[in-house]
């Protein structure tokens, strides 16, 4: 598994990071619009903010002494990778199981 | 686990030239599985754990079911990723083969709900791009996003 995939499930492995997350579906928020509604202090959610940037699933924006957050929509793209990549293993080794089955004894 | 379009989910099905009892030979005695899996150290009993090396990296599992020839299911779960599902069922075809079909599950569960988010967002993204050029209405989305 490359490195960028486990980063985000590492990343939405939490379940208050995928809180976080989910609260910037289809909006910009800023850390104080962020805190209202989860029951955890500033800070901890700039500790997860900078978690999900990590991933690259949020992005940052400043206006002066103001940053707002939202979701970078092209930061699922290696994990939709994933499942795809999935998709074309499984048929590809049973194709390998057709021919071992083939050459085994009955 | 129903295939409702979730993207967690990966299904596979075949149709085999091999009775049941010998497709599940295949599926459970390592030597077999290693030439078409990978190489794997596996019994064929339930909570038996073995590790497939995968050309990747190594694959732990976990046999949760075993019913043989019918069906065999282990947990999967690659190095940094999450716990998934793999599933196996056999059905004996009236031509003496075998209707296999294989489920694998859990794939990105952990980031189900950011994928439903993402599809959402996918579509607002298109949007912007449609309209970009005039940063203007980009600088004044704070504002309303602080007075919503």
């Amino acid at each position: 598994m490359i490195d960028a995939e486990s980063e985000i499930f590492r990343a939405l492995a939490d379940p208050t990071r995928r809180a976080v997350y989910q609260r910037l579906a289809g909006r910009e928020l800023s850390v104080s619009e962020l805190r209202q509604g989860l029951e955890i202090s500033q800070p901890a959610v700039s500790q997860h903010l900078a978690v999900l940037r990590g991933a690259g699933l949020v992005g940052e924006r400043r206006q002066g002494r103001f940053a707002f957050y939202r979701i970078e929509p092209a930061g699922l793209a290696p994990l939709i990778d994933w499942v795809a990549r999935y998709q074309a293993f499984w048929p590809e080794r049973v194709e390998k199981l057709k021919e071992l089955l083939k050459e085994m004894d009955q | 686990m129903k295939s409702d379009g979730r993207k967690d989910e990966v299904r596979f099905e075949t149709e085999l030239d091999a009775p049941p009892e010998k497709v599940w030979r295949a599926l459970t005695v390592p030597e077999y599985v290693a030439r078409w899996l990978a190489p794997a150290d596996m019994g064929p009993e339930e909570g038996g754990a073995f590790r497939l090396e995968g050309e990747d990296g190594g694959i732990d599992c976990r046999i949760v079911e075993a019913t043989r020839p019918h069906l065999l299911r282990y947990s999967w779960r690659e190095e940094g990723g999450p716990d998934s599902l793999v599933s196996f069922r056999l059905a004996a075809t009236e031509a003496g083969g075998t209707r296999l079909t294989i489920v694998h599950s859990g794939l990105a569960r952990p980031a189900l709900p950011a994928l439903r988010i993402a599809g959402v967002s996918g579509c607002r993204m298109s949007l912007g791009a449609k309209r970009s050029g005039p940063s203007m209405i980009a600088a004044n989305e704070p504002a309303m996003a602080m007075a919503a």
